[in-house]
């Protein structure tokens, strides 16, 4: 029997691999800025350099990754039609990555109309995807916690895109609300409303599906998403209103959002004691994003009771690291490692109607080269945390990321000429 | 979910336990059993997670497919070919 196994809307291969393979190669420069800037670049999260570090990781890692993923997964988990976005992926990912590197540029040189600029050009790009994506879900079929978990984390992006937009082309607004506020509500969008629950709807599928879990409660799968959303609505209207006189409140309100980044972190970690498999290197980094949440919630529980540890300088980085280099760039790269060659696999599936054999699986990303870039970024993460307590660290962590980035590239570029080799051979005329 | 009533009773010809296969194993296993599936029989799958992005592989592959949960947690899918 012939088989068709194309996907209704599913995209061509590269429209998500072109974002995949950017997001390695968009955070390599960290290391560099690591190594040329050493301890000063830990100093405080205000300096030029921690804030393109930030920008190199949520943008250039993480938001493409984000992007690349939902170009596959929306169609395929949700039937959500979002051809308009495939068509249009080249330049979405050109402007993408041109934002980024210029947003950047413009944090090092400190340039605020070099900074306008890029905010414009990463605005727009978000605002395409926000805009054809959320449209796509609203007329698509499924209506579950995925979905819906989904949809809420571009609302997540759309709030964290206009608050960083604020930020950056709006001055007079942003000191009226106070900067370092703003700038804190924009990263609490960021990292919970957008990267912390697009993780979540994407985890309710995936985790159980390819780390051979039982499904997430019920609870979990119902409420975290739109629970995490509502705080940061909260939130947004304590910082922004007359509500910012009320004590305690933002206290209040950053600790619950912790508690539901606890939550799912306590328990993907406990779906993944009761699953019988044998934990594989996606396994491990997703138990290293866990814990670094865990570790975020225990801190904020922290600051909670001791006063004054919040003002610490080393406290809002060791958020930070733990945040994006321990949760989000630990997730999304323990699951490129599972997406990546399930895509290659499917693609080679749809080229081979005629059932030729096919190579297996784990011959698309070899186990052991997994192996050394994962220590690689554990590393990294592991020396920028001690690096706060003892500076020097700093240039170890450089080389580990470097490492671990490139051989993340190398990875992914591999399995992506193992894919185009064998197809040529199935598809050449005989 | 499905496209079709379940119209229970009838035993399966074939049945494919998928639980505990990671993709995409349990796709290969059902579409290798669905070229055995005689027309006017039924295949089961047992799989520990509900898959969607079957389902539209088998719609467009002309089978109809009736999904339910299980007490036991795991989903218990009968497919059969859309036309007798």
């Amino acid at each position: 029997m012939k088989r068709v196994l194309a996907y209704d809307q599913a995209p061509a291969i590269a429209v998500p691999l072109r974002f995949l393979l950017a997001a390695p190669l968009l955070a390599l420069p960290a290391a560099a800025l690591m190594l040329y800037y050493g301890p000063a670049l830990l100093a405080t999260r205000w300096s030029a350099a921690a804030l393109a570090a930030t920008h190199l990781i949520t943008l250039g890692f993480i938001a493409h990754s984000v992007v690349g993923a939902l170009m596959q997964f929306l169609p395929v988990a949700a039937g959500a039609d979002i051809r308009q976005l495939h068509r249009t992926a080249p330049w979405l990912q050109g402007l993408l990555t041109a934002g980024t590197l210029l947003l950047v540029t413009a944090f090092l040189l400190q340039s605020a109309p070099l900074l306008k600029v890029a905010a414009a050009l990463v605005t727009l790009v978000f605002a395409a995807v926000v805009i054809l994506a959320g449209v796509a879900l609203a007329r698509c079929a499924a209506n579950d916690a995925t979905t819906r978990a989904v949809t809420l984390g571009l609302a997540g992006l759309a709030a964290t895109v206009t608050l960083g937009c604020v930020l950056a082309t709006l001055p007079g607004w942003a000191a009226a609300w106070g900067i370092a506020q703003l700038t804190d509500l924009h990263a609490a969008w960021g990292l919970a409303g957008w990267m912390t629950v697009t993780v979540i709807g994407v985890a309710l599928a995936v985790v159980p599906m390819f780390q051979i879990t039982p499904r997430y409660p019920p609870a979990v799968e119902r409420w975290l998403a739109p629970l995490i959303v509502a705080t940061l609505a909260v939130l947004t209207l304590a910082v922004t209103t007359e509500l910012n006189r009320l004590p305690g409140l933002r206290e209040l309100l950053y600790a619950l959002l912790a508690a539901g980044l606890a939550a799912f972190g306590v328990v993907t970690l406990s779906l993944h004691r009761a699953s019988r498999r044998h934990a594989d290197v996606s396994v491990w980094l997703w138990r290293g994003g866990m814990a670094s949440l865990v570790a975020v919630a225990l801190l904020a529980a922290a600051a909670m009771s001791a006063p004054g540890l919040a003002q610490r300088p080393w406290f809002d980085l060791l958020i930070g690291i733990l945040m994006l280099a321990g949760f989000g760039m630990s997730v999304i790269n323990g699951m490129m490692y599972k997406i990546v060659p399930f895509l290659v696999w499917l693609h080679w599936q749809q080229a081979n109607p005629e059932r030729h054999p096919l190579p297996h699986m784990g011959q698309i990303i070899p186990q052991r080269a997994m192996r050394w870039q994962a220590a690689a970024h554990g590393a990294a993460v592991a020396l920028l945390i001690a690096a706060l307590a003892w500076p020097p660290a700093v240039y170890g962590a450089g080389l580990a990321w470097a490492a671990a980035q490139l051989l993340l590239a190398v990875n992914l570029a591999r399995a992506a000429l193992r894919y185009a080799k064998f197809k040529h051979g199935l598809t050449a005329p005989a | 979910m499905s496209t079709d009533d379940a119209s229970g009773g009838r035993v399966a010809a074939l049945v494919v336990d998928a639980r505990g296969l990671e993709p995409p194993e349990p796709m290969v296993r059902v579409m290798d059993a669905l070229d055995e599936l005689p027309r006017g029989e039924r295949l089961l799958m047992l799989i520990h997670i509900e898959p969607r992005p079957l389902f539209r592989v088998l719609e467009r592959n002309q089978f109809a497919y009736h999904c339910e949960l299980k007490p036991e947690g795991y989903f218990e899918v009968s497919i059969w070919h859309k036309s007798p």
